[in-house]
């Protein structure tokens, strides 16, 4: 028995030190991450801002927007890139309705985890990684595949290609928005059986961590809000609309709302919550102007 | 809780531990442990239906002792015949009613009465055919005077819901594990290592074959009016291999699991998809059941003695008892008719004992005249396995129509080819590393202890790294639902 028992700690040791190590190097290069020193302008969020604002064309400014980022990692990312770039001095934190949404909590502590949290694993404290290995239940397989993958690319890749880090990025050239598709989306972002689906704690608790956290680094916050498609603005419920107003006076929020801008079909992609590759140009023309208006 | 789960890989090592370093001085503690680890597995899926579980034991139990106390031949009659239609009667209830009343009222409206029979709704207890069968089998040899009844109940429990076998079998007989429960078991290295390599083997057929070839079967089958009949006869394939790397995966982790804890199971698998005839494929494939029907209905029934009607009828009765057995369906019926179709020219000529040994023992390529035996067989059970794996008969005539169609001969296309190519080519592996093995209990029994150790802790990782890296959602045994 003794025998049996040695080889087989033996035998899963060899793999989980190597394991061990390359975490260990994932969180150190992670850490490491700095951005270009003439960057004074961040861009963060998810799919939206990523989308919506062309960082070529407005210099020294990145765009770090991620697909399906969620304000707990937008916020340790922000931590991240104020830690040691006192250079920076603007944060455009892209703002969508159902950001307020527990819809969202599938990304960070549902089923989704397994394919869009895996990215900022290394980003995270311990606390949170714990709780994302306990996430994503009937996907822990593919969880725990995603979490090695990243494990690798964290050791093999340079550190300003990690996944985690985001940029602009928009290749719809020939979309236009689908009233089908609006519907759908309008479905999935705020109902569920019919009924309102609750407000997500967690993205509201690390809104305010992100506004504090500015607040605390001396960096001018403005959340910004990507163009939506007319349809799919009517659609949003009250609670959602009148909620986000509150929270913005409530916490005396500086807003760029471009939700309401006007823009043709084809600028839009076919869910009217993204603009295509073309309103993007427009968006961030517009953008440009708003911005150099304010200085 | 399933064999590839997390909750399993937590469950078996604490059971393990507990088995070899808690109570391994007292049998009686160790059958207790095993039973209650049994208990708590089976409550995992549905803690309500350990009841019927805990009942059909005392039950075949009770009717056991009672046979053999009985001094009267109507005695033990009357407790056999109380013990066989409470098993079948549980059977029928839960798995076969629904089908039955629908049949009924449909063949009535067909006749012009309209019947509206009231269905029972209430989802199938887990391994319930085969517990069912455990408990038949030892009533059935207690009354045939084939073995004494047990008397120790823990020990008669133990055989029932030994938990690695409980869900999905191996069929178990009394005389072969019975004994193995009663006797003293001590640690044994070669025995824990080798149950160790046939997990490995069996989680790499259930996670990598099986789990991957079900996406593409799946998608097939759903949506058979998207693909082109090459499509579709790939799908059937891929459900081919689905189906072998699901059960005959379970199978491994079923026996890998068993030997940790110095119990050995029976043999369910033995390489069917390399057999040369039908016959041969039914002595390969899901063993423990084909043997059970043997003993206990066909040689009941005659077998192959007596004129050719009588051979032709126990024949299409085994299969479409086998049949039937998979599910309340009309499809499984087909299923196991086609297979006694495709019987009876080999019963007819007298060759259905023909191909005992594998092929091509003691070489390493098949013979032509093998190899195209070989080919026929698999396509003849791809066929069959077209009615299994459809929702409905019409569904799989379909889908069968589909692919005789001129697409045929397309190049098949579908979404995620590439996927589908990497799968393609594990399954190849698969079959190459079974090959290899074939004479064996399973493939990597006795060809991978004989590498060096380099080579061989290589091999073992790289099965770990393409269940770790090919691993799809958690997905349950196809053999569950039966």
């Amino acid at each position: 028995m003794k025998r049996f028992i040695k080889r087989l700690i033996l035998f899963f040791a060899f793999p989980l030190v190597i394991l061990l190590l390359g975490y260990v190097i994932a969180l150190k290069k992670v850490n490491s991450y700095q951005p270009q020193k003439n960057i004074i302008i961040c861009y963060i969020g998810d799919s939206h801002i990523q989308k919506a604002i062309d960082d070529k064309l407005i210099p020294n400014s990145k765009n770090f927007g991620k697909s399906a980022e969620q304000y707990l990692h937008s916020y340790y990312k922000i931590k991240l890139l104020l830690k040691d770039n006192p250079q920076i001095k603007k944060i455009y934190l892209g703002f969508s309705y159902h950001n307020l949404s527990a819809y969202s909590d599938e990304f960070t502590d549902g089923e989704k985890t397994a394919f869009v949290g895996t990215k900022y694993f290394f980003l995270l404290p311990a606390e949170e990684q714990f709780k994302m290995l306990k996430s994503a239940k009937e996907n822990r397989n593919i969880l725990l595949k995603n979490l090695v993958k990243e494990l690798v690319n964290s050791n093999i890749k340079k550190t300003k290609d990690l996944e985690f880090i985001g940029f602009y990025q928009n290749k719809f050239n020939n979309s236009k928005a689908d009233v089908k598709s609006i519907n759908k989306r309008v479905r999935q972002h705020f109902y569920k059986d019919n009924k309102i689906i609750p407000f997500s704690q967690k993205n509201i608790y690390y809104l305010k961590k992100i506004i504090d956290l500015c607040k605390e680094k001396n960096v001018e916050l403005t959340i910004i809000n990507s163009p939506l498609h007319p349809i799919y603005k009517s659609k949003i419920p009250a609670k959602y609309t009148n909620f986000y107003m509150d929270f913005c006076k409530k916490n005396q929020l500086n807003v760029l709302d471009l939700s309401e801008m006007k823009l043709a079909e084809d600028c839009y992609i076919f869910d009217g919550d993204h603009v295509s590759a073309k309103g993007s140009e427009i968006v961030t023309k517009h953008f440009q102007k708003l911005i150099s208006s304010q200085n | 809780m399933l064999f590839n789960s997390l909750g399993f890989a937590i469950f078996l090592p604490i059971v393990f531990f507990l088995y070899w370093f808690v109570v391994s001085k007292n049998l009686k503690a160790q059958n207790t442990l095993l039973l209650l680890s049994s208990y708590y597995f089976y409550s995992c899926w549905d803690w309500r239906f350990l009841f019927l579980l805990i009942f059909s034991t005392l039950l075949d139990y009770y009717t056991g002792l009672k046979m053999s106390n009985s001094n009267s031949q109507k005695s033990r009659r009357f407790w056999f015949w109380t013990s066989i239609c409470i098993n079948l009667g549980f059977l029928g209830v839960f798995k076969y009613y629904n089908f039955f009343a629908s049949s009924f009222a449909e063949a009535l409206s067909g006749l012009g009465f309209n019947v509206h029979p009231s269905l029972i709704n209430v989802i199938l207890p887990v391994g319930i055919s085969f517990y069912t069968f455990h408990g038949l089998s030892y009533v059935v040899d207690i009354y045939k005077n084939r073995i004494e009844p047990e008397k120790n109940y823990i020990t008669y429990a133990v055989f029932v819901s030994y938990f690695p076998l409980l869900v999905a079998g191996p069929i178990e007989r009394a005389t072969h594990l019975l004994p193995q429960i009663k006797r003293k078991r001590s640690f044994d290295y070669y025995q824990a290592t080798d149950g160790l390599r046939q997990i490995l083997w069996g989680l790499f057929k259930k996670i990598v074959i099986a789990d991957n070839c079900a996406q593409y079967a799946n998608m097939m089958f759903e949506n058979p009016d998207h693909f082109s009949g090459s499509g579709l006869l790939l799908g059937a394939i891929f459900f081919a291999f689905q189906i072998y790397g699901d059960f005959s995966g379970y199978s491994d982790i079923a026996l890998g699991t068993s030997k940790l804890f110095g119990i050995e199971l029976l043999q369910n698998f033995s390489f069917p998809y390399f057999s040369r005839d039908i016959a041969e494929f039914w002595r390969r494939w899901h063993i423990s059941l084909s043997s059970w029907f043997k003993d206990y209905l066909y040689i009941p029934l005659g077998g192959s003695k007596g004129n050719t009607w009588m051979k032709v009828r126990n024949t299409f009765i085994i299969f479409i008892v086998s049949g039937f057995w998979h599910g309340a369906n009309w499809t499984f019926i087909i299923w196991g008719l086609l297979n006694a179709i495709y019987f009876l020219p080999l019963l007819f000529s007298n060759k259905n004992r023909h191909h005992i040994e594998i092929v091509a023992k003691g070489h390493f390529f098949p013979s032509t005249k093998e190899t195209f035996s070989i080919l026929i067989t698999f396509g003849l059970t791809v066929f069959a396995w077209i009615f299994f794996r459809a929702e409905s008969v019409s569904d799989a005539l379909n889908y069968i129509s589909k692919i005789f169609s001129s697409s045929l001969f397309e190049i098949p296309r579908f979404p995620k080819m590439g996927r589908a190519k990497t799968t393609i080519l594990l399954t190849v592996f698969m079959l190459i590393i079974e090959w290899l093995g074939r004479e064996n209990n399973y493939a990597l029994e006795k060809i991978v202890p004989k590498w060096k150790a380099p080579i061989r802790y290589a091999f073992y990782y790289a099965i770990i790294f393409c269940i770790f890296w090919y691993g799809q959602k958690e997905q349950q045994f196809i053999y569950f639902q039966f």
